[in-house]
């Protein structure tokens, strides 16, 4: 149990502290990411996967 | 690019994509559940709460195999109708020793967080038989069996050493003289009682269902169900210095 | 058989699982002899003799099979493993009108007590979870296997990995929920909602749950398509959340390796924030995301539109499971948690909202170009209106996460009603549309064996879901407000007992709804096995069919 938690508490610590601007900053990337022009034509082929008749 | 290489990147694609699923899921969890564990305002400082005794802790199994808390909360909220209903709202250190909680989550019965001491045995052993011969508008279940089915006491010692393992604060003589306690609640002239309010301060030791012999489910459930909301007083209880 | 080419070998896996059910076998009755109390020595038998037609089993598919084992293509195209399908979406039709009839009975038991019948077995207390696990985790979790298990190869265009893994989950996920019911009318429960299976039997959902994890996620490394299709994502988020959510929330002590009986690690205000981080995000994880999933394969297949914006899914697939997460303290307004991890439960929940309509708006907005369908398509419709269930449900859920609108909602039935917008309307309907579309898939039919049936499951559950939920919201704002409510003079106005005799003729009702779900089950139940029995099979064989099992 014990293990468990100081394991835990340093993690929680990094999370509390220095990850919220990682995070923001990784949503961003995402949404950037999806949106990008570039992947279009690959996203477009993607979501006609299910509708593929081999 | 061979086809192999190609097809590592996708490879390692699912894995990423499981990892990051990890990482995302984990921060949740973290920031809400790991302060509770080391931030001493989680649970205020009291006295009085104390584990429960033998012939509590078998009521309560019976109160948990049941499913009581399907329909009965043990969680009085701080607001107005609520404390002047039940009394004073719950308090995190009166369920402390609780291995599960027992808060509920629906109230198609009243809440049970303070019905220590509010009715007598007699009241529950009917109530519990048949609901309906004293509320007559009641949905509660009947359960005549509790009063026919007798407690098996020799293996309360191990439950209790088991939720020590767990974090509950028994004793070594607690442990030890668990059997002897037990039986010693359920019958006031038992010679054991005084040994039993040493070892558990405030016990309530009564003929909880009203008949003699061994002790029944009765016994224990309405043992458990009297000392509810009963082990803090709240005269001496400091409200400003647990203010969080 | 006679075999010509090489000769047969045992596979690692039959083996390899034969001695460890033989094993098993013995330990099992070992431990039933050696068993502290009843409930417990009939799981032990239970699983002596399942363990021992196991490894039977095994070794008589080893006799009859071929030297090969099915190949994984056959002339070019992927060789479906569809037998563990089939299985569980048998289970999955089963469990479901088991799980509705039994809620249909603690309807009733809270409409008129004497249904109790005062017996153990029978009583509101064990019946409830019986009720919850039936149509939560064996109704809905044999959908979201079957569905997984379809939706993972022909989106990978691969065979399922493993030979004997898929019967392996099938079966051994069908064992634990044998385990867990017949262990509530025992009395053998944790009394952690949702959460109430023993240790024995949460040992043994692991062990069937890293195999699931398994068989998916190498199914979808050996795939043909390179691009991993959104609805994977989601069954991928579904199965390791569940996974890390059931290790977080169940850790138990057992009194005695021989007894049913165990004390949880957590206690007090520490378990019930783990018990409804693990509770939420059992819905959020379990009936959302596995479900999001379905609507993502399922809605295009069968309107055959593209889904309506793959972008829109990326963003909502991370935002969804990363916010869904920390939403559980909405489930502990204004109890002893303290009052930071209510405000982030609270915000977190209103922040859900966006993620949640974001799938919605994507599910219905596949309809574009395709709207007329629903005229024609009742199964369509049903996953059509599943979706605007969704947006209903997850629209409430976050208004009802406002602390403010928490502390009249709480502990009353308009939190069940909100429960059953998404149980009957959301998780229930898309799970008959999945089912309506895979069975004839499944079985090799030209199509199902009636629409108009489809039709009058259709409105027969859609009224009765209405009549469940109106009942509902109206008993629990009245309950919140009769608890509430102050005379003039300043004294409570209402006793307990009085908001309970209110509550009476909404039981009724509520229980007239739950019958109208159940009566449209059985309609598909029928529909469904008219399909298999009497349909026309499909003539040209667009996939390689499996010799019938």
């Amino acid at each position: 149990m014990k293990a468990i938690l100081t394991v835990h508490n340093l993690a929680s610590n990094l999370v509390t502290s220095v990850w919220t601007p990682i995070f923001v900053g990784l949503f961003v990337a995402i949404v950037i990411y999806a949106l990008w022009p570039r992947n279009q034509a690959a996203f477009d082929e993607a979501s006609r996967i299910p509708l593929r008749e081999e | 690019m061979s086809f192999w290489t190609r097809h590592q990147i996708f490879e390692k694609n699912s894995i990423i994509l499981i990892a990051g699923i990890l990482v995302v899921i984990a921060i949740g969890g973290l920031v809400e559940i790991t302060p509770l564990f080391y931030l001493k305002s989680t649970i205020e400082v009291v006295d009085g709460v104390r584990p429960y005794t033998p012939l509590e802790l078998a009521g309560r199994n019976i109160y948990v195999r049941e499913g009581c808390y399907l329909c009965h909360s043990q969680m009085i909220r701080p607001l107005r109708d609520e404390v002047e209903r039940y009394g004073h709202f719950s308090l995190a250190a009166e369920s402390m020793y609780d291995h599960p909680f027992q808060w509920g989550s629906k109230r198609t019965g009243p809440d049970l967080a303070r019905v220590g001491a509010k009715y007598s045995d007699e009241w529950h052993v009917t109530h519990l038989t048949n609901p309906r011969a004293i509320v007559p508008q009641s949905v509660m279940p009947g359960y005549p069996f509790l009063a026919k089915t007798e407690l098996d006491p020799e293996t309360i010692a191990d439950h209790l050493r088991t939720n020590r393992a767990v974090g509950v604060p028994y004793t070594d003589e607690q442990i030890a003289n668990a059997v002897a306690d037990l039986k010693a609640q359920a019958d006031p002239d038992n010679a054991g009682t005084d040994a039993l309010t040493k070892r558990y301060p405030k016990a309530v030791i009564r003929n909880f269902d009203g008949k003699g012999g061994a002790p029944s489910e009765m016994d224990a459930l309405v043992a458990y169900l009297q000392m509810l909301g009963t082990l803090v007083d709240f005269k001496l209880y400091n409200e400003k210095a647990n203010l969080r | 058989m006679q075999q010509v080419q090489s000769t047969k070998w045992m596979t690692h896996g039959e083996a390899g699982l034969t001695l460890f059910f033989t094993v098993a076998a013995f330990l099992c009755a070992f431990a039933a002899a050696k068993a502290l109390d009843a409930p417990f020595a009939f799981h032990a038998s239970l699983a002596a003799v399942a363990s021992g037609a196991a490894a039977f089993a095994i070794l008589n598919r080893y006799f009859d099979r071929p030297a090969e084992l099915p190949p994984q293509e056959i002339n070019g195209k992927p060789n479906y493993n569809l037998g563990p399908i089939k299985f569980a979406s048998f289970m999955a039709m089963f469990w479901g009108i088991a799980g509705f009839t039994v809620g249909l009975l603690i309807a009733c038991q809270l409409a008129w007590p004497w249904l109790n019948f005062d017996l153990p077995w029978t009583s509101f207390g064990r019946l409830r979870p019986l009720h919850t696990s039936a149509v939560i985790f064996a109704f809905g979790g044999n959908v979201l296997i079957a569905t997984s298990f379809y939706v993972v190869q022909r989106t990978c265009r691969a065979r399922l990995a493993g030979d004997l893994a898929p019967w392996f989950v099938v079966l051994g996920y069908n064992f634990f929920i044998l385990v867990a019911g017949t262990g509530y009318l025992l009395g053998v429960t944790q009394s952690k909602e949702y959460a109430e299976p023993e240790w024995y039997s949460d040992l043994w959902l692991t062990i069937v749950w890293v195999v699931y994890l398994l068989v998916f996620l190498v199914t979808v490394i050996k795939r043909k398509e390179p691009h991993i299709f959104v609805a994977n994502w989601f069954y991928l988020a579904f199965i390791v959340t569940i996974a890390v959510l059931h290790l977080g929330n169940n850790p138990a002590l057992p009194v005695s390796v021989f007894g049913s009986k165990s004390y949880v690690a957590w206690g007090g205000v520490q378990d019930a924030m783990f018990q409804w981080w693990y509770g939420h995000n059992a819905v959020g994880f379990f009936l959302t995301a596995g479900f999001l999933a379905i609507m993502y394969y399922f809605i295009p297949k069968r309107a055959e539109r593209p889904i309506y914006s793959y972008r829109l899914s990326i963003i909502h697939f991370w935002a969804l499971i990363f916010l869904y997460i920390w939403a559980g303290p909405h489930h502990l307004h204004y109890t002893a948690l303290p009052d930071w991890a209510q405000t982030l439960g609270m915000t977190f929940s209103i922040m859900l909202w966006m993620p949640s309509w974001g799938g919605m708006i994507n599910g219905l907005m596949t309809l574009s170009g395709a709207w007329d369908k629903l005229r024609t398509d009742p199964v369509l419709r049903m996953l059509v209106v599943s979706v605007a269930f969704y947006g209903m449900s997850t629209f409430e859920g976050p208004m009802m996460s406002i602390k403010v609108v928490n502390s009249l909602s709480h502990y009353t039935d308009w939190t069940i009603g909100h429960v059953h917008s998404g149980a009957l309307g959301w998780v229930g309907f898309v799970s008959f549309g999945a089912l309506y579309c895979l069975v004839p898939w499944l079985w090799g039919r030209k199509q199902l064996y009636s629409l108009k049936l489809v039709n009058w499951h259709f409105w027969i559950s859609t009224i009765g879901i209405v009549l469940y939920i109106s009942a509902m919201w109206v008993s629990g704002i009245l309950q919140g407000l009769m608890w509430r409510a102050y005379t003039s003079l300043g004294f409570l106005e209402y006793s307990f007992i009085e908001t309970v005799e209110a509550m009476h003729p909404f039981y009724i009702i509520r229980a007239a709804g739950g019958a109208l779900f159940l009566i449209g089950s059985l309609i598909m139940a029928y529909n469904l096995w008219m399909t298999v029995r009497v349909g026309e099979v499909e003539v040209t064989t667009p996939l390689a069919l499996q010799p019938a099992e």
